[in-house]
């Protein structure tokens, strides 16, 4: 026997697959497995919103309710609240607070708070557009809406949390998880829109006035380039066409709104 | 926010830096293979080269401690999820052998023949439990000087 000595001609010993090939396909199963997790949750949150029952809820969110703080808005908006009720039945006490800040929002929290902006306040001239924002607060809480948006948002942070440790990412985590809350949250609010406009025939016998914060609203906006896939809410001009497809489908009438009262007058 | 970008400044830095001397090691390693090419070895026990007059046989050993670059981990941390070959390590041991088999031949300039070559593997494991910092890897063998037939 010769020893003849020979290099291997090439190294079968590692794959030749580049490397950053390897990490996309592994990153791409990971993330669609991830989408797939939150889905799935997601449903299972829908369900849980639907099933919890008023009582429940009131009493696990006793503790966020704060005693608002008493001023001639504040009393004449939950007596506008309170006014409402009969047409828009929550299981529990609304709290309304008024917060003297110039930014344009109302929003309502687990637990029956509502928060009014005196932004808001100065972009409606009518009962009938304010008792509709109102109606569009309280329907979103008939809707167990916050409760939805909350378990979501849940479930995300978690997801986030047991992928990188860090649950503050779930922001920014993927965009298209972003579009589905966004399409998600626009679903909730197109639904809270259509029971409020029945909620304001329910109480008035019409609708007049009802798109008066829109339209206040389309005046003053600066019209964006982008499309509103990411937004939360749907755009103005398409609330505001749903208004009237909703009060032909109905045939609600349209009469003249009445006049905000004094003390919310600015 | 910050912990993002760090870990994507982190999976950069590791795999151009990890590529680079990755290849600059294979580059090392390809030449001193062609140098040592002549120099038999064999993992079985008996001589391979006849020998007419044996001189010494000596214990030879040659090893070497490699670490993995964070890109290389953060990618065996997803394969391990889905389960797979582990490319991202094959290189790195495969490179870890030759380097310890070429230290071990280096470190008995004259020898006729090296046999009974063993290697084994050690994992030093990283900070975090249950990941690997590094691989150290030990080629011994008996190196035979003497004259051959």
């Amino acid at each position: 026997m010769v020893y003849r000595p020979k290099l291997p001609a090439t190294n079968n010993n590692v794959s030749h697959q580049h490397p950053l090939r390897e990490l996309m396909l592994l990153l791409a199963a990971f993330l669609l497995f991830l989408l797939f997790c939150y889905w799935l949750l997601g449903l299972f949150v829908d369900y849980a919103a639907d099933k919890l029952s008023p009582k429940l809820e009131q009493q696990l969110f006793s503790r966020f309710v704060i005693t608002a703080k008493a001023s001639p808005e504040q009393q004449k908006l939950q007596q506008l609240v309170e006014q409402l009720q009969p047409c828009a039945v929550t299981a529990y006490p609304v709290q309304v607070h008024y917060i003297n800040d110039p930014m344009i929002n109302a929003a309502v929290l687990p637990g029956g708070t509502m928060l009014v902006y005196q932004g808001l306040l100065n972009s409606i001239d009518t009962e009938n557009g304010l008792m509709f924002v109102l109606a569009h607060e309280l329907a979103h809480l008939k809707n167990r809406d916050h409760l939805r948006s909350m378990g979501r948002g849940l479930v995300m942070a978690a997801l986030t949390y047991s992928m990188t440790g860090s649950s503050q990412l779930s922001q920014l985590f993927t965009p298209a998880v972003d579009l589905g809350m966004a399409q998600h949250s626009q679903q909730r609010e197109r639904a809270a829109d259509a029971t409020a406009l029945d909620i304001l025939h329910c109480y008035y016998g019409h609708i007049g006035g009802a798109d008066n914060f829109f339209r206040s609203m389309l005046k003053n906006q600066k019209l964006s380039a982008l499309p509103g896939w990411f937004d939360s809410h749907p755009q103005l001009t398409e609330r505001l066409q749903q208004l009237e497809v909703i009060a032909q489908q109905k045939s609600y009438p349209q009469l003249p709104p009445v006049t905000l009262p004094a003390e919310l007058l600015q | 926010m910050i912990y993002l970008f760090s870990t994507l400044i982190l999976i950069i830095l590791g795999f151009v830096f990890g590529r680079l001397a990755e290849s600059r090691h294979y580059h090392s390693i390809k030449q001193r293979e062609a140098a040592l090419v002549n120099l038999p070895n064999t993992a079985g026990r008996q001589l391979i080269i006849p020998m007419q007059h044996i001189e010494k046989a000596e214990l030879v050993t040659g090893n070497v401690v490699i670490s993995v670059d964070y890109f290389k981990r953060i990618v065996a941390g997803l394969r391990s999820l889905i389960g797979g070959p582990l490319q991202s390590y094959e290189t790195l041991l495969d490179r870890a052998r030759r380097e310890a088999i070429l230290r071990m031949k280096e470190s008995c300039p004259g020898a006729c023949q090296v046999i009974n070559i063993r290697i084994e593997t050690c994992a030093i494991h990283g900070r975090q439990p249950g990941s690997i910092g590094s691989v150290e890897l030990i080629a011994y063998g008996t190196a035979i000087y003497g004259a051959a037939l």
